[in-house]
């Protein structure tokens, strides 16, 4: 599959006063057309700010993003966190109506009246949208990005506010808009269930790096918590402080519990081997998100 | 054809939402008319007749400098600004729609009171193409002092009602006697200042006064709209359009 959207080696810097904060350090990335993929990573990892410069929001320090093809740029669209980016004193209709001026789409009526029925907002739409639900909001939020439609669009934690029901509803519209339209989406969300449900590839970004790419069902690896059993523990040769993560040793067992997100822990993940320790049990507590 | 679509697009926006606040619509309306009465009734007693009609044309040159700003900082703070500039990349025109579109909306209060003056001013303005030949300088005047506050606005993100303190200044500058001070200095000022040169061609009545203030609108606007696309491209490599 070609890809439509390419991001080459993005550095980006905020400075704040006196502070700098390196935010993305030569990100690189390939989103093809008509995929589906995540990227999750702790918060203040870079990934809203990757998704603001892929949208063109933000300008990168340093690197490029390619549109693929020459004849006609990529249309990229980015749905912000939450539930912003309409006018509350409007109601969904107005705002509807009031954007595909702005963006100049042709048919407009028309292209609105699909909408509301793909989304099925034809019970609230008439309404002021200062009063919708977080899950109408969002739904509102989603066909003013599909007013006119993108080649790839960004959603920067849809599930936010949303409970178990509707977010199983947003995964069959998106499901339902994808294949449909062909959209390549790009999904940054922390809401691993999501994640694993909805996306193919998941790409873990971390201190403004992407550090590894995975197939989603392999996100079940990643669940947190995370509980431990270690055998061959020798207290000699490595010493559990040195990884200020919470532990109890038995013996030659060692019990260690944690997340992935944490530094710390992923760091005594990654020594396990070296260390000669070895697995005998390992279990992954519920979701409790 | 699109900046009058887009110009449209604002005053319908604008109008429904006038008519989903009837209450806020009206007390506005309200507001405004006691405003420009109490400064006309003070202005036309103590002060000449050509700083009364100044003044009253200022809810249209407030109306159009502050509407691009206020705009700015409430699509900030909504989160529409990000989807705005995302999408639009003729963020600048926008702006425009915004701002005539909000000047559209004061246009019947500055002709109420222009006819209502009518007779009582002694020069050429006292015709509609008498005021046309002053509203058009005065228009890109306040266009380009509201590109240019709208700049600041997106540079520092909260200036809560920093524009409205610019306008009272300049209000109070443009009402201010300056006739004492050196004519050299004078034209100085009339071709730097917004709106003085508008005054000044209203009180004396010389036609250079008014050929100034086109000069003068020109200035401003070309300044304004230097100023907005610098901040707009230092906008979009630093910070972003966030709120924060």
């Amino acid at each position: 599959m070609s890809a439509i959207l390419k991001v080459n080696k993005v550095c980006k810097a905020y400075t704040d006063k006196n502070n700098r904060k390196q935010v993305l350090n030569n990100v690189s990335l390939e989103i093809e057309q008509n995929s589906i993929m995540g990227i999750v990573g702790p918060n203040g990892s870079g990934k809203t700010t990757l998704l603001k410069i892929l949208s063109g929001l933000i300008a990168p320090d340093s690197g490029e993003v390619i549109f693929n093809d020459s004849e006609s740029k990529t249309k990229v669209e980015l749905l912000l966190e939450g539930a912003r980016s309409f006018y509350w004193n409007l109601t969904g209709r107005e705002n509807l109506d009031y954007f595909s001026t702005l963006f100049h789409i042709s048919d407009s009526d028309q292209r609105i009246q699909d909408l509301v029925e793909l989304l099925e907002m034809k019970d609230f739409i008439n309404e002021l949208s200062g009063n919708y639900s977080r899950g109408m909001q969002q739904k509102l939020s989603i066909a003013i990005s599909l007013l006119e439609l993108p080649d790839v669009l960004l959603l920067d934690e849809p599930t936010n506010g949303l409970d178990q029901d509707s977010i199983k509803k947003l995964i069959s519209i998106l499901n339902d808009l994808h294949k449909k339209y062909n959209l390549a989406i790009l999904v940054v969300c922390h809401d691993l269930n999501f994640i694993k449900n909805f996306t193919k590839k998941v790409l873990f970004v971390r201190d403004g790096s992407i550090e590894k790419e995975i197939e989603s069902h392999q996100i079940e690896l990643y669940k947190k918590p995370v509980n431990l059993v270690l055998e061959n523990y020798n207290q000699k040769k490595i010493t559990t402080n040195s990884f200020r993560i919470p532990c109890e040793v038995t013996g030659k067992e060692l019990r260690v519990s944690g997340d992935l997100y944490n530094l710390d822990f992923y760091k005594f993940m990654s020594s396990i081997d070296d260390e000669g320790l070895k697995i005998k049990e390992i279990t992954f507590k519920e979701f409790d998100w | 054809m699109y900046a009058i679509l887009l110009t449209m697009n604002e005053v319908k926006k604008t109008y429904r939402i006038n008519l989903h606040y009837p209450v806020a619509f009206f007390s506005n309306i309200i507001n405004n008319l006691i405003f420009i009465a109490v400064i006309l009734l003070i202005f036309s007693t103590i002060f000449d007749i050509s700083n009364a009609f100044t003044a009253v044309l200022w809810p249209f040159i407030l109306a159009v400098s502050a509407s691009g700003s206020d705009s700015v900082q409430s699509d900030m703070q909504l989160g529409t600004l990000e989807r705005i500039v995302g999408r639009n990349k003729q963020f600048q025109q926008l702006l425009l729609a915004r701002m005539m579109a909000s000047g559209l909306f004061s246009f019947p209060l500055v002709l109420v009171f222009f006819f209502l003056l009518y007779s009582k001013i002694d020069s050429e303005v006292n015709s509609i193409m008498g005021l046309m030949l002053i509203l058009i300088p005065l228009t890109i005047s306040s266009l380009g002092l509201g590109y240019l506050l709208s700049a600041i606005t997106l540079y520092f993100k909260e200036i809560g009602s920093f524009p409205n303190l610019i306008m009272m200044a300049l209000l109070a500058a443009t009402m201010f006697d300056w006739s004492s001070i050196n004519h050299t200095f004078l034209y100085i000022l009339n071709a730097v200042l917004p709106f003085l040169s508008i005054k000044s061609f209203l009180l004396e009545g010389d036609k250079v006064f008014l050929y100034v203030s086109y000069f003068n609108s020109v200035l401003i606007l070309l300044i304004g709209v230097i100023a907005f696309n610098k901040i707009l491209f230092y906008t979009k490599k630093n910070r972003g359009f966030g709120r924060y």
